[in-house]
């Protein structure tokens, strides 16, 4: 901050020093031949334009010319341009300077393009806007008074040079004027007051002119404006203005009464109840509030060129009344960010449009860059104050964004101007953002998937542990069974192929490998069993049972076997008796099928 | 540790009492607690102490256009009033499907013979229903544009 | 091979049915294992869906209007929590806010439940420290809603260590979209239930869960659960009259056991001392009455614990002796008590605890409670309003709960119990019925779905679709995952299951879908109840009005903002407004200027004194004004547009009120007409017509013609042309009135101003430079009568109305 304060320094009294270094004199050969000045009153503002003809009297070529503005009016003055009046139109450089032995007053410098040459005369035109000259009078006014105010200015063309002549037309809002400076020639046409013409008026001169009009337009003041720009290279710029809105007219004296507002147009004129705001054409979702919340009354209209906002504000804002809101718009930035490489462009408006002849006492520009960005120059269309960086930190930002800040006082509508900014931003980093999201979201999964499997328990509990384990076991032991169902049924299906065509070679090579298969399998259950013992008796106990029915089915099927080998293939046995030996032996194998299947049940 | 306890009956004379229950207190079984609960449960959806404390009159009363006075039962528009009998014919409704409900679950005892069954289905599940859009009803006379727009 | 096959049938047919369900149940059992992890993650989504849904179903405010802080109470908490995070939480604790009881000023550290504040305010700090900037308010309007969500979780587990996880889920969902949660819960009513229904059922959670497993662990976990609800809430006082309510009943139902004394005494030891930090309970849990169960609870169980020790190693004579000291020092205790409680050591019931048991005492003795219309006692609507087809399975879920008893569903019941007769004592505490009742009927239907939804027809519960469905299917893999973990007891239920089921198929599977459609239709018009509700009953800012026209047009009257943001921006910083309680908290907060009296109503005598001013007479009450100095006054009239809760509709409160501290000035029966009537039209009483309640609510409305139709003057919400018209105010300005007239604002003069004596018309007009202080209202009062006449005018004003 310190810093920046004294960098502003820095740049005022390098300009003082600019300033004081060429002060002028008044070049007494210059004549002005001819003066049209035109005042107009309309508004809350003095907007003059001086048409001027000069002409060199002297010997040698004037390269610039003087153009004074009175003591009382210096404070009120906001802008000011100059410009010659030939069909080029073409802008002058004007400046402000010092005149010797004339401190009191101030000194504009026109710069001519090519020095106007002895005897030649030059037609050229000044325009000045200046704000806060209009005061109310009477200061203050009840609900239906109208309001009247008072201009003091000067019947002459305030002029450092001799004026060989000279008129004034001065434009009032309305007819109604109460009284004004009676100076011959004067002439009043309903709106419209005409002094002079007045030939040979000698430098310096006044004479004061006092006018005293009724004027019920918008007496509004912005306190203080702060527009925030914000810039995304992804597309889109918002942005906010904050405003601090004072209603400068005649003050409201006594009570404000609804009724009479509502039902009479003509009580409270002076008062504003809306007024619009123009935004870009592209701007879009636009939001109008304050800090208790939305305001819901307001109305957009889109028109092919801009965005008419209108404006109301919660309550209508009498002399003396001030409201305070915040608005804001997102533009596309293609229309106003161009780039060439990492090199950026940013053109946008210093101050924008908040309602006609408006009056902005301090102006706040903010504008906020991506992060990273760097090298910034800025070049302004006007002389401002540039604050120190700031950095401002937003979505997923690490370092912060840079923050260039921008201030001048007592601006008017002539200074909506655009503004150039120049900075470096190198693209890769427009990946930082996406990454920190996938990075962020690829820890927090692996941090759940790590926290998932591992075991926090101080103390394990052994029950569901063994529980889960002998489940285990079953399992396998299950699986085993499972193998030894299936070579009962291959030995089925040879025996029931055996009996069928009696070919005893190939059931003993087909049943060979079965009977391996049925070891194996009864072996594992067997060692299961045993590592079972330890865990749990009953389950242990089971199996064991398992393993002595499954003996006796094998037995069976030894029989069964025995009883083909034997009995059926050397036909020592005759139909019926063979026919109830296999019924007996098959009733047995259902019977400790049924058990077995009950304890494998059980198992599960 | 006879010592210890023994003390403050140096100066104190043991009261030789016998506490044991009375006879006729006998714990309750748990469904006498739910009956009772239950109909504690329909008096307070009733609104009895809004009854208590506001005193209501049992039904309200209109007087039409010829000025007979004709007798309303639900006090309408106003949410948080009531007259006595709307509230306990409404908190009735209320435990009559809580009833319903209770029935359904009771077909599943696996003695009861298959008609029965059925019977009780339809009996809980009747009920269920009737109180339910007898409540809505309710509803719509208490605020008319109850479930619209 | 085939032709062999048919060769031997016999064979086959003994081993098949052994081979095939032996390689099924391989299969199955593997699946079933998955079916853990596969049910866990249907759990989550289920609670995923359920809160997503409960947010979703509170933002209706949000989305109709904005993201906005509601009535009135949560503007003190946004407020509170705005100077919090401003100034740091230690500034907080010490914050004297002397904008408010001008001019007593408020410690505001010392008498509010900061864990609100805390809450979001950390929540803020993490978003910031992580530069994500988030507006403090969209934090506190979006934070009921989020905890909803909570609320909806911590249910899930306590209804799971109730009953069953389907039940869980049930009730999970239940809870996302119930009105009676919604009604203090939907987005922007930043309140202190938000947090605290979270906080309580999480509590009873952790609670339930170390009664069961004895565990010190989860004791400690229940106080820190506690004093999270204490630092929230003041219903904290339930949970330490409910929790010592379940030890003595398991006592008495001689439930003893080294589980529940472990878990008692650590919690009570624990909660008792954290409670205790709260600033605004300080000493209360030892000093006032509402705590004294509590503690009488843990000596009990504490002589209990040492009776059955001695049991096992003194003789009976012995016993004899103890038995006689037992009941000795359980009599010395009480007699302590009883003369602490005398002698003001412990304070007795305070009033508003008191009245929910002598349930008209608030009505006679504290007619600022009786006052606020969330006090009222509940009548039947409530009840189905707020729970619609829950109300009816609540007394189901009680009855399961009850058949199959043990040391937590005790609990459940007695929770049960006391929440409902709280609920029917006021409407406010329908908030504390509404968690139990959800997990009841979440217990009911899952106990009923199991016997009604069977293995065989679980398409069934595809077939509904709907809101049912989702936890029907739940249900099944619940169970079936719960037999897959070897878990005995879902074995044996199974068997259970299975036999009714056996016979059960002759009852016919489609009359069992019939009933479980039949069911999932009520969920479903449960549903459509509670969206219905919740949107058209629950969710309105209060401070933004919308008004439909007959063509669909939805206008928004603003006025209270525009009121409130006129007084922020045109009165000097310091200016005193007085207005009735209710529109404190607002003023405060929206206008931040400083109040008389606002919604904490800690101080009866000062809001009698402002009730006083407003119903005695002008001049009278400029005497009160002028002692109280105050600038402003600000009434709320809803007259004109029709709005019913206006302050004329509050009068006899106010009168009620002042009445009771300052009898001899004000008596409620001036106010009502000899029918005893309270009237605002000609036949009104006339103190009535001339206090200043009335004055400012009707000054100069007995000039506007709302329509051609109505006389001047017709007040709209009354019904009536008003009686007492052109009248003048002699001691108040008007100062603002907003559009529609719903709020006015007056400036009270200063004694100069209306001293001065009345110049005549005819100077007037010549120094109208110098005379600062005339009155207008002469003129103005010819001009009302000369030009109030043409109707083309008045023919303007509903457009006028209309186009804002």
């Amino acid at each position: 901050m310190a810093r920046g304060i004294i960098r502003g320094f820095i740049i005022l009294l390098s300009v003082c020093c600019i300033v004081s270094a060429n002060s002028e004199t008044i070049n007494n050969d210059l004549v002005i031949k001819n003066v049209e000045r035109s005042i107009d009153l309309q508004s809350q503002l003095t907007k003059i334009v001086n048409k001027l003809t000069v002409e060199n009297t002297g010997k040698n070529p004037v390269k610039s010319l003087l153009f004074a503005i009175e003591q009382k009016h210096k404070d009120g003055l906001s802008y000011i341009a100059a410009q010659t009046r030939d069909t080029s139109r073409s802008a002058l450089k004007i400046s402000e300077t010092k005149v010797q032995n004339h401190p009191d007053k101030l000194f504009y410098k026109i710069e001519l393009k090519d020095a106007l040459s002895p005897g030649r005369s030059l037609a050229i035109e000044v325009e000045t806007v200046s704000s806060n000259e209009l005061v109310p009078h009477p200061k203050e006014i009840t609900q239906k008074e109208k309001q009247l105010v008072r201009y003091f200015g000067n019947v002459y063309f305030y002029s450092p040079y001799t004026v060989a002549k000279q008129t004034s037309v001065i434009t009032l809002p309305s007819r109604n004027v109460e009284n004004y400076t009676k100076f011959k020639p004067v002439v009043q046409s309903d709106s419209t007051i005409t002094y002079g013409p007045y030939e040979k008026v000698a430098p310096f001169s006044v004479e004061d002119l006092i006018l005293h009009f009724e004027n019920n337009n918008k007496f509004l003041t912005i306190k203080k404006l702060e527009r925030v720009i914000e810039i995304s290279h992804w597309g889109n710029i918002a942005i906010e203005e904050t405003i601090d809105l004072y209603h400068t007219g005649a003050l409201l004296k006594g009570s404000f009464s609804r009724y009479e507002y509502a039902r009479e147009s003509k009580s409270g004129q002076s008062s504003v109840q809306n007024f619009n705001t123009i935004l870009p054409a592209a701007a879009s979702d636009v939001y109008y509030r304050d800090e208790i919340g939305n305001i819901s009354t307001s109305h957009m209209r889109i028109r092919k060129d801009a965005v008419e906002l209108n404006l109301r504000p919660r309550f209508p804002l009498f002399g003396g009344w001030k409201t305070h809101y915040v608005i804001g718009y997102n533009v596309p930035s293609y229309e106003y960010l161009f780039n060439s490489g990492d090199e950026y462009l940013l053109r946008m408006r210093l101050l924008d449009h908040v309602f006609d002849d408006m009056v902005v006492e301090e102006l706040v520009t903010k504008i906020i860059l991506p992060e990273g960005s760097h090298s910034v120059k800025l070049n302004a269309p006007y002389s401002v104050t540039r604050l120190p960086d700031t950095l401002h930190y937003t979505y997923l930002d690490t370092k912060g964004r840079p923050v260039i800040t921008i201030t001048k006082n007592n601006l008017v509508e002539n200074h909506i101007q655009d503004f150039q900014l120049r900075y470096t931003f190198p693209r890769l980093l427009m990946l930082q953002e996406p990454l920190l999201v996938v990075i962020a979201l690829y820890l927090l999964f692996l941090l759940v998937i790590v926290y998932v499997r591992l075991d926090f328990s101080i103390n394990k509990d052994e029950v569901s542990e063994s529980k889960l384990r002998i489940a285990g076991r079953c399992e396998k032991i299950l699986a085993a069974q499972d193998r030894r169902v299936n070579s009962y049924n291959d030995l089925d299906d040879q025996l029931s192929e055996l009996k069928a065509n009696k070919n005893t070679n190939t059931f003993q090579a087909a049943v060979k490998s079965i009977n391996q298969e049925y070891k194996t399998a009864t072996n594992t259950i067997s060692e299961l069993s045993l590592k079972l013992k330890g865990e749990s008796g009953d389950v242990y106990e089971r199996i064991q049972e398992l393993q002595k029915l499954d003996k006796a089915l094998k037995e069976l099927y030894n029989q069964q076997q025995a009883l083909y080998f034997d009995k059926l293939i050397p036909g020592r046995i005759g139909r019926q008796p063979f026919v109830d030996a296999e019924s007996v032996i098959i009733k047995k194998k259902e019977e400790t099928v049924e058990k077995i299947n009950s304890i494998v049940k059980s198992l599960q | 540790m006879e010592n210890i306890y023994r003390v403050p009956f140096i100066v104190l004379q043991v009261p030789n009492l016998k506490i044991k229950k009375p006879s006729w207190f006998v714990k309750p079984s748990s469904m006498v607690m739910f009956a009772l609960i239950l109909f504690s449960y329909f008096l307070v959806t009733g609104g009895i102490i809004y009854d208590v404390i506001v005193e209501p009159p049992s039904v309200g009363s209109t007087t039409d256009e010829h000025g007979h006075s004709r007798p309303v039962a639900f006090m309408p528009y106003r949410v948080n009033g009531q007259y006595i009998m709307e509230g306990l014919a409404s908190s009735f409704l209320f435990t009559l499907g809580g009833l319903g409900f209770i029935v359904l679950d009771q077909t599943h005892s696996p003695s009861t013979p298959k008609l029965n069954r059925i019977l009780l289905i339809s009996v809980g599940f009747i009920s269920i229903i009737v109180s339910f859009f007898t409540c809505w009803i309710f509803m719509r006379m208490k605020l008319p544009g109850y479930l619209q727009s | 091979m085939l032709p062999s096959k048919a060769n031997a049938p016999h064979a086959k047919k003994v081993l098949f049915p052994d081979k095939q369900p032996t390689n099924s149940r391989q299969v199955k059992s593997s699946t079933l294992t998955n079916a853990a992890g596969l049910s866990s993650l249907i759990t989550f989504t289920v609670l995923l869906l359920a809160w997503i849904s409960g947010f979703a179903s509170r933002l209706f405010a949000v989305i109709r209007f904005e993201s906005i802080i509601h009535e009135f109470d949560p503007w003190f908490n946004y407020r509170a929590t705005a100077y919090m995070v401003q100034h740091g939480f230690y500034n907080f604790l010490n914050w004297f806010d002397e904008r408010a009881w001008y001019p007593l000023g408020r410690i505001v550290g010392g008498t509010v439940y900061p864990g609100l504040m805390i809450t979001s305010g950390s929540i803020h700090h993490i978003l910031h420290s992580l530069n994500i900037p988030v507006h403090i308010r969209d934090i506190c309007v979006f934070l009921a809603p989020v905890f909803s969500g909570l609320t909806a979780i911590s249910t899930y587990f306590l209804t799971k260590e109730l009953w069953s996880a389907g039940a869980g889920l049930f009730a999970a969902c239940f809870i996302a979209i119930v009105p009676g949660y919604i009604s203090r819960s939907v987005a922007g009513s930043y309140d202190n239930e938000g947090i605290a229904i979270f906080a309580l059922q999480f509590t009873y959670y952790l609670w339930v869960k170390s009664v069961k497993t004895g565990s010190i662990f989860w004791a400690v976990l229940t106080a820190l659960s506690y004093f999270y609800m204490v630092s929230a809430w003041g219903g904290y006082v339930f949970i330490i009259n409910l929790i010592p309510l379940h030890v003595f009943a398991l006592l008495v139902m001689n439930r003893y056991s080294n589980r529940l004394f472990t878990s008692y005494t650590t919690f009570y030891i624990l909660g008792l001392l954290l409670s205790m930090q709260i600033p605004f309970v300080g000493f209360q849990p030892i000093r006032t009455s509402e705590h004294m169960a509590a503690g009488g609870v843990f000596g009990l169980l504490i002589f209990v614990a040492v009776f059955r020790y001695l049991r096992t190693m003194l003789t009976k004579s012995e016993m004899k002796y103890f038995g006689g000291f037992v009941t000795l020092t359980a009599a010395a205790l009480l007699l302590i008590l009883v003369i602490l409680t005398y002698s003001g050591l412990v304070a007795p019931w305070s009033g508003r605890f008191y009245s929910l048991w002598d349930t008209g005492y608030a009505k006679i003795h504290i007619p600022i409670i009786a006052s606020v219309s969330e006090h009222q006692p509940t009548t039947w609507f409530s009840f189905f309003f707020d729970l619609h087809i829950l109300v009816t399975t609540f007394p189901v879920g009680l009855w399961y709960c009850i058949k199959h008893i043990n040391d937590e569903r005790v609990f459940v019941v007695l929770y049960a119990i006391s929440a409902v007769y709280f609920a029917g004592v006021m409407v406010r505490l329908m908030l504390t019925l509404t968690p139990v009742v959800c997990m009841l009927a979440g217990v009911a239907f899952s106990g009923l779905l199991e016997l009604f939804l069977k293995e065989e027809d679980k398409d069934g519960s595809d077939r509904e679709g709907g809101e049912g469905s989702e936890e029907e299917s739940e249900e099944e893999t619940e169970r079936s995952s719960r037999r897959a973990l070897y878990d005995e007891a879902g074995k044996l239920r199974r068997m259970k299951h299975e036999r009714p089921k056996g016979s059960g198929d002759g009852l016919g599977a489609n009359l069992r879908n019939g009933v479980v459609i039949g069911i999932s239709m009520l969920l479903m018009m449960f549903t459509v109840h509670c969206t219905w509700v919740t949107s058209n009953a629950y969710s309105s800012p209060s401070i933004v009005l919308a008004s439909y026209s007959n063509d669909g047009g939805r206008s928004i009257l603003d006025d209270f903002r525009e009121a409130y943001y006129w007084l922020a921006q045109n009165t000097p910083n310091d200016a005193r407004v007085m207005s009735w309680w209710d529109y404190g908290y607002q003023i405060a907060g929206m206008a931040n200027r400083t109040t008389l009296v606002d919604n904490n109503t800690w101080n009866n005598s000062h809001i009698a004194l402002v009730g006083k001013a407003m119903s005695s007479n002008e001049s009278a009450a400029y005497d009160i004004m002028t002692s109280l100095d105050v600038d402003y006054v600000l009434v709320i009239f809803g007259g004109m547009i029709g709005y019913s809760g206006d302050d004329i509709n509050k009068f006899l409160w106010m009168v009620r009120i002042a009445e009771g501290e300052h009898p001899q000035d004000i008596r409620e029966s001036d106010y009502f007409t000899e029918r005893g009537e309270f009237r605002v039209d000609s036949e009104g009483s006339p103190t009535l017509l001339n206090s200043l309640m009335y004055k400012l609510s009707y000054y100069r409305f007995g000039e506007v013609k709302i329509d051609y139709r109505s006389p001047a003057g017709f007040d709209r919400t009354r019904n009536a042309e008003i009686g007492n018209k052109n009248f003048q105010l002699t001691y108040l300005d008007e100062a603002y009135t907003t559009e529609h007239w719903l709020v006015r604002i007056y400036r009270v003069k200063k004694p100069e101003e209306f001293n001065r004596p009345r110049i005549p018309i005819a100077e007037r007009t010549i120094n109208r430079r110098t005379s600062s202080f005339l009155s207008k209202k002469t003129a103005r009062r010819k001009k009302g009568l000369i030009k109030g006449r043409p109707t083309v005018v008045k023919g303007q004003k509903p457009q006028k109305k209309s186009t804002t």
